[in-house]
């Protein structure tokens, strides 16, 4: 239900190229299904009705406006810019060509000019469509997580993923782009999160390029329970996987009674009895469960100063506002987000971190 | 190659394939008593706890002094020395580690009939220390198994069988779980 839950009914906002040409489409522009009611979907937005009725109603008009504007301002932009779609791959394909007649001195001049005019190109045209989902995300997310408890949210996050670095987890990385930084608290468990997406320059023959190392959820959770070492869970890397991570983690490999966790993960720690005592094997079990929540999605845990930090690699941002090209009414930013925030509690609920003893 | 070195080169061969596993059976020994001596660590903090708890224990608990005066024995008794390289030693002082968890069971759960007492506070934050400790005993005794485990494959299993009688180690014992924990719950005894 959970994986359903997570894993359906996402809008990707503007993110992708085909958002953007729908733009084109002048009735984007109308503002009808406003003064709307919200409609409670399940057991995640119970009682979010009144709430959206008293905090997010009233600003529905003034953000219908502003998308309006913004909508109408990448609208106008595209069209002017129209021509470039077809200049920019005429002079391309004329540089390729120019190229392939010299192939000792190829570069690839060609395929980089479009890639970078057509970068520029969509940056220029999506420019007050960011700034707009960055309104959406800094004046109504924090309104949205005010329903289920004292949350602050910035869209904004810089240089955030540093103090993450040394524990061992995180692959090495040139690059990083965080956003969306939630902080609250749940259950008496504290929680920060931001997604980040790190890239490190990798060298291919005579050019580099960037390459994604790791895209996806940092959170970072107090526990109700006293440690003094490390431990960290991995995925199994096979044999000589695992060799090179302890070595790198200079942490002993611990082995565990549960042979399907020891398939999936690899635990290592710099104190045998403590790795132990927060994996207790119910805790194995439901780590288990959470890994098929996010259908296999590689979840890697550190328990270091009393709190867990946990890493899930994801396909694409979550906290994200809905499509420019619909009116707007917070409807699906509301969903969206409810939805999230429900299946971290679910981390929450499902790990039993706020639960003082080992059951 | 003629056969004179082909038998040094076998020989060889063999102590290299010999010490790897001797190495193996001393890393592995080692490491029973590394855990072994984690099991201590938690069963002193557990033993340190006790009289806290007997001591609460005794102003309402009139009727369990048989209870209590065989939790303060098998205190004692589990705190003595005893020799960590005698298989046989661990075994007797596991097993009054495990009548120790087994006779405390036994008085929390009669705490529960005695309201005034289950009520102080004093005894609630007692018991919460407590079943931490316990916690951490059973950390303690799955890591000490997980050790065991691999030291007695380690010398039971061809050539360890040799290499473990000439390293003077033999097998040692796994800390189980007291009978108590092991039995079948009779839950009408505890729902009333």
């Amino acid at each position: 239900m959970l994986q359903q839950l997570f894993f359906s009914g996402r809008k990707p906002g503007t993110q992708s190229f085909g958002q953007l040409f729908k733009l084109y489409n002048k009735s984007i522009l109308k503002s009808d299904k406003l003064n709307q009611s919200y409609s409670e979907q399940g057991e995640w937005d119970k009682g979010f009705s009144d709430h959206y009725k008293l905090h997010l109603k009233a600003l529905v008009d003034e953000f219908e406006k502003e998308r309006v504007s913004a909508a109408s301002s990448a609208r106008k932009k595209l069209i002017r810019l129209t021509p470039l779609f077809v200049i920019i791959p005429v002079i391309g394909w004329q540089l390729i060509v120019w190229e392939l007649n010299e192939p000792d001195d190829f570069h690839g001049m060609g395929l980089y000019f479009i890639g970078l005019s057509f970068a520029a190109t969509t940056w220029f045209i999506r420019r007050s469509v960011v700034a707009y989902q960055n309104t959406i995300k800094n004046k109504i997310f924090p309104r949205i997580l005010s329903f289920i408890g004292d949350f602050t949210f910035s869209a904004e996050v810089s240089d955030r993923v540093k103090q993450f670095k040394d524990i061992g987890l995180l692959p090495a990385y040139s690059t990083e782009a965080s956003e969306d930084n939630i902080i609250g608290e749940y259950k008496g468990v504290k929680i920060e999160l931001f997604e980040t997406h790190l890239q490190k320059w990798k060298k291919r023959g005579k050019n580099s390029r960037l390459v994604t190392v790791f895209n996806g959820l940092i959170i970072n959770l107090s526990m109700n329970k006293k440690f003094s070492g490390k431990t960290l869970v991995k995925q199994d890397k096979g044999s000589v996987g695992n060799w090179f991570s302890k070595k790198s983690a200079k942490l002993e490999n611990v082995k565990l009674e549960d042979p399907r966790f020891e398939r999936v993960f690899e635990v290592f720690s710099s104190d045998q009895i403590e790795a132990r005592y927060l994996l207790t094997v119910s805790f194995m079990e439901r780590l288990l469960e959470l890994d098929e929540i996010y259908d296999n999605a590689e979840i890697q845990l550190c328990f270091e100063n009393n709190n867990l930090l946990m890493l899930i690699p994801l396909r694409k941002p979550i906290f994200e506002p809905g499509p420019i090209t619909e009116p707007e009414d917070f409807i699906d930013d509301s969903q969206n987000l409810l939805k999230e925030m429900y299946l971290i509690f679910q981390i929450i609920e499902t790990l039993k971190l706020n639960m003082e003893l080992n059951l | 190659m003629d056969a004179y070195t082909l038998i040094i080169a076998i020989g060889a061969a063999l102590i290299v394939v010999l010490y790897i596993w001797y190495s193996r059976i001393v890393r592995n020994k080692n490491q029973v008593y590394e855990a072994l001596s984690g099991i201590d660590v938690q069963l002193k903090n557990r033993s340190n706890l006790i009289p806290n708890i007997l001591s609460i224990a005794k102003k309402f608990m009139e009727h369990e002094r048989e209870l209590i005066s065989s939790v303060t024995k098998l205190r004692t008794q589990s705190t003595a020395e005893y020799d960590s390289g005698d298989a046989q030693a661990v075994k007797e002082h596991m097993e009054l580690a495990s009548a120790l968890t087994s006779e405390m069971g036994k008085l929390m759960i009669s705490v529960e009939a005695y309201p005034e007492l289950k009520s102080d506070q004093t005894m609630q934050q007692a018991q919460l220390s407590y079943n931490e400790v316990e916690t951490k005993i059973a950390a303690a005794r799955r890591f000490y198994n997980s050790a065991v485990s691999q030291l007695n494959n380690s010398i039971e299993i061809f050539p360890g069988n040799i290499v473990a009688r000439y390293a003077n180690v033999s097998s040692m014992p796994f800390y189980e779980a007291d009978e108590g924990s092991k039995a079948p719950v009779d839950a009408s005894s505890i729902l009333g």
